[in-house]
């Protein structure tokens, strides 16, 4: 335990957590600056050009759209036909039956459609808003110099959890990636926290818009028209008995998830009354993409106590800003952001001591997210032979990692994102605000295992449509060991077991034998790149 | 039980090896000889998008029925003629939707039961709340990490479980089987192969499977090592079973689609012996708040789908039915009334199907709450009368014969006194 890592070892270990993947020109810069100088310029993300991937991104319309714009340009197909319907054309008597997609507030769309029909879906619904945000999160991951920022918006979507398919949510979480979690991945904890809190794609998920006080004007005067801001929409969007009352929702999962943690010291009332403090925080026409908005009417403007903080009568707004003030200082949330990063950035089970001293800089600092990672990222624990690969890859991770170490280039369509959603991952598909489980058992079963090693053979062999590896490029002559050498290193650093040197080494000499190089056969090199992609090592980080 | 493990092992020419150098496959084989009876097998099905329970299972006895819904209604069973079908009486009471035809023999016949007015006490009208509270079986309860069939499976461990105890046919692992314990998950037991996009023609695909294998068997990750084996040993069973070379048995044709799919695969694993318990299987297209259809039309579709779907099952299946339940489930139900587009809303209760050997069948079940203005739930859905929980305890205790259901229902207090009694 007390051992550290050798340099070479541990400016692998320090760049497969803070990056989507050791590149080889990550490992030249690691030995020219070391590894303090990389953590210094990856923690000041705004300092490091990013034109070449910002670049790319351009060619995504749907990123730079608005989510009024968006549910505008890209309506269900439900509203779209209503919408035809209102113009007096598409008016069939008997409609043809529905296409096997589900509507879209419907959990289960795109789960049950064929991948062809989810292509086809992707050119004009809003399944290409969320398409185009997985690509700009792939290409991000796969290319940005900017990688440890990319793998904090990793780490914070997963922490703010939002699934995609409940609702109006699949046209705000363009803006929630952009505009709440992105510019706080690196901040402060408190902003981060707070602009979760206001914004429409949480409001929404959490259905902290529709929670009204018991005492509000809303409950207790003559009902306006619209009390929500929207018309007669869909069935989901129509006001009725249940969306007058409190809504707890949100105020249980701020305190369980993304802040006190489950054993974080709070009660059921407690629950009760952070939801008091939040009626009213709700969403400006939601189904026109509006924005946050407090609205009096719904507040329960009555006196509250949280966590033993007395708060109100009259704070309307100011009770939610309050509450987030006192959940952000609280003691177990510096130990449950802690937590969670140590267990991200080191291993499942994380020495106390790390996410002691980490909760520590978590609340000198006031959640100042840097200093906690440099905590981390510092520590004796992360640089121990006990974090080496003490990591499963998320689909995700695998997928970014293989691509850095293999050069590789793709459009991120469908083909690549369904591959990562056959090893477990669909992008913006967790239902439950927990997030995906940061636990290797959970990425890790016999069906995702294989998908893993169908991925590596698919993309070694370059059968993964739109995406490409340079086979050439990767091939040093046709000695094995040569093969193997560079092969190794980009995938591995080098680290290997014999077992896996040894099924490689097998799997060479045998394609050679077979006459690799003719037309139809496997080049050695895609062999030699599958099976190290595919290996238990390349599964770890 | 006629053959005991020991003879088994003796006359495979095994026990010279010892139990821990047994290939798991056999040792499985030895377990099952001796368990007497066979294994209880569940199907759990999931009407994702909300099914309309009131057009399933009608009940047409009730006056405000046709009214309440003027353009979709199932014509009562009196009515009925060559050229305008309708409701399939059951009991005088309650009918078939006229597309779940195949269902009615299984009904008369005491196999399929019908748990009407069922559902989650939470009052959510979102699918997305209703397919997760009824998913982990905890409602108002978000943030429970598994489902319920997988609390099922981790409470019941088995020595060297089959890789196919647990097979779910959908895309990714459905909150339902969510977990700890390992669950299969696949939309097509035919690609679970190892190609990567490349004709298994190709020279060089298989070496890399062998290579895979060797690489996996003797590698130090135990998580990875264990899971590749039963990986391997999942496609070579596969590859025994000739899973893509099917004939149903007794003349049963599947329906095309999704739901026919997949149960005719769960039927192939389970003739196959491969060690399944529990299967899940989807099916979707319920949420019709425009043209659900009456007789006829987009309802009308999907019922023939799932009811030709569970027919083929239990046809293809026979006697080994003895063994097996077909649970059936939708997160909600829909508004009693139609609304104004010819379709309906999101509701409360609904009607759960419950189908197979060990069913007492030919009823349906539950108490009805009526379709009165003042009996509807908030004034416009069916109101329940049973909890789901207590249909999936049912089935858990007395099909899959739970000791103890606490660890699957938290938070709920299960008491036998509320089953139904569709089982035992």
């Amino acid at each position: 335990m007390d051992s550290a890592l050798t340099p070479d070892l541990a400016a692998w270990h320090f760049l497969s957590r803070t990056t989507f993947g050791p590149r080889p020109q990550d490992i030249q810069k690691a030995k020219q600056v070391g590894i303090g100088g990389l953590l210094d310029e990856q923690l000041h993300p705004e300092r490091i050009d990013d034109s070449e991937v910002d670049k790319r991104i351009t060619t995504l319309p749907t990123l730079t759209m608005s989510p009024a714009e968006l549910m505008e340009d890209f309506p269900a197909p439900k509203q779209a036909q209503k919408q035809g319907q209102k113009q007096g054309k598409n008016k069939p008597v008997n409609p043809p039956p529905p296409p096997p997609a589900m509507p879209p507030d419907m959990p289960g769309a795109g789960k049950l459609m064929p991948p062809e029909t989810a292509q086809v879906m992707e050119g004009d619904g809003p399944r290409r808003v969320i398409m185009e945000l997985g690509r700009e999160q792939f290409w991000r991951a796969a290319y940005s110099q900017r990688q440890l920022q990319e793998v904090m918006v990793h780490f914070w979507m997963n922490h703010f959890n939002i699934y995609a398919d409940k609702g109006v949510d699949k046209w705000l979480l363009t803006s929630f990636e952009h505009d709440t979690i992105r510019p706080n991945a690196l901040g402060n904890f408190s902003q981060l926290l707070a602009a979760t809190a206001q914004s429409p794609a949480m409001l929404f998920y959490l259905d902290n818009w529709l929670s009204v006080g018991p005492n509000a004007a809303e409950n207790t005067l003559p009902p306006r028209r619209g009390p929500f801001g929207f018309g007669p929409g869909s069935a989901a969007m129509k006001p009725n008995s249940e969306r007058r009352g409190l809504n707890e929702n949100y105020g249980r999962e701020l305190m369980e998830l993304h802040t006190l943690g489950v054993d974080g010291g709070y009660t059921q009332q407690d629950v009760r009354e952070v939801a008091r403090c939040f009626t009213g925080w709700t969403i400006d026409r939601p189904q026109q993409g509006g924005g946050f908005v407090f609205r009096p009417r719904m507040h329960d403007f009555g006196e509250k106590a949280v966590l033993g903080h007395r708060i109100g009568g009259q704070g309307g707004l100011n009770d939610g800003i309050e509450v987030l003030r006192i959940l952000a200082a609280h003691p177990s949330t510096a130990h449950f952001i802690s937590m969670k990063l140590c267990r991200y950035f080191i291993s499942e089970t994380p020495p106390a001591s790390i996410v002691d001293s980490a909760a520590g800089t978590f609340t000198m600092t006031q959640g100042n997210i840097p200093s906690v990672l440099r905590t981390i990222l510092t520590s004796r624990e992360f640089n121990s032979p006990a974090a080496f690969r003490a990591k499963v890859k998320s689909p995700f991770e695998l997928v970014a990692s293989s691509f850095r170490a293999l050069d590789a280039d793709s459009d991120a369509g469908a083909p690549l994102m369904g591959m990562i959603m056959r090893m477990g991952q669909p992008l913006f598909q967790y239902q439950a605000p927990t997030g995906y489980p940061d636990r290797a058992s959970s990425w890790i079963n016999s069906g995702t295992l294989l998908a893993r090693m169908n991925f590596s053979m698919s993309l070694a062999a370059n059968r993964i449509r739109g995406t490409q590896i340079d086979l050439q490029a990767l091939t040093p002559g046709d000695d094995h060991e040569a093969i193997w050498d560079h092969l190794v290193q980009r995938t591995l650093g080098g680290e290997v077991s014999a077992n896996t040197k040894a099924a490689v080494m097998k799997g060479l000499e045998e394609v050679g034998n077979g006459g690799a190089g003719k037309p139809g056969a496997f080049p050695k090199t895609s062999l030699a790149a599958a099976l190290l992609l595919g290996s238990p090592e390349f599964q770890r980080r | 039980m006629g053959i005991s493990r020991r003879y088994f092992l003796r006359t495979s020419g095994l026990s010279l090896f010892g139990a821990g150098l047994v290939p798991s496959f056999l040792r499985r084989a030895a377990y099952a000889l001796e368990s007497p009876g066979g294994r209880k097998i569940l199907v759990a099905i999931f009407q994702r998008g909300a099914a309309d329970g009131l057009n399933i299972v009608i009940p047409f006895g009730e006056k405000s029925y046709h009214s309440m819904r003027p353009t979709i209604a199932i014509p009562e069973p009196s009515k009925r003629s060559e050229s305008a079908p309708s409701a399939i009486d059951l009991d005088g009471f309650f009918g078939l939707h006229p597309s779940l035809s195949s269902l009615k023999p299984l009904f008369d016949s005491r196999q399929l039961a019908i748990i009407h007015a069922a559902g989650s006490p939470d009052s959510t009208r979102s699918h997305f709340d209703a397919q997760d509270y009824m998913e982990s079986a905890t409602p108002g309860v978000k943030s429970t990490p598994d489902g319920w069939l997988n609390r099922f499976l981790q409470g019941t461990p088995v020595p060297d479980a089959s890789p196919f105890r647990a097979v779910a046919f959908a895309s990714s692992t459905p909150r339902t089987m969510m977990g700890s314990a390992s669950c299969l998950c696949t939309q097509d037991l035919q690609g679970f192969h190892l190609a990567g996009n490349i004709s298994p023609q190709t020279r060089g695909v298989q070496l890399v499977e062998t290579a895979f294998e060797e690489m996996y068997a003797s590698a130090s990750d135990r998580l990875l090592s264990s899971t590749a084996h039963e990986t391997f040993e999942a496609i070579s069973t596969l590859q025994r079973i000739q899973i893509g070379q099917y004939q149903p048995a007794n003349g049963a044709e599947y329906p095309k689609g999704p739901l026919g799919k997949s149960l005719q695969q769960v039927a192939q694993l389970i003739k196959s012996d491969a060690g399944l318990q529990v299967a899940f299987a989807e099916a979707g297209g319920w949420d019709n708040h425009v043209n659900e259809g009456g007789v006829t039309g987009q309802l009308a579709n999907r019922l023939k789908e799932f009811g030709d779907a569970l027919a083929a099952f239990h046809k293809d299946m026979g006697e080994q039915m003895a063994d097996i339940t077909v649970l059936t489930m939708s997160e909600f139900g829909r508004t009693a009334h139609e609304n104004g587009n010819r379709g309906t809303d999101h509701g409360h209760a609904n009607a759960m199907f419950v189908l197979g050997g060990p069913v007492k069948g030919g009823k349906v079940y539950g108490d009805w709450p009526g379709l009165k203005d003042h009996q509807l739930h908030e004034g416009r859905d069916l109101a329940l009368t049973t909890d789901f929980r207590d249909v999936f305890a049912e089935v858990a205790v007395r099909h899959l014969g739970v000791q103890d259901p606490t660890g699957i229902f938290p938070g709920y207090t299960i008491s036998p006194n509320r089953f139904r009694g569709f089982l035992g």
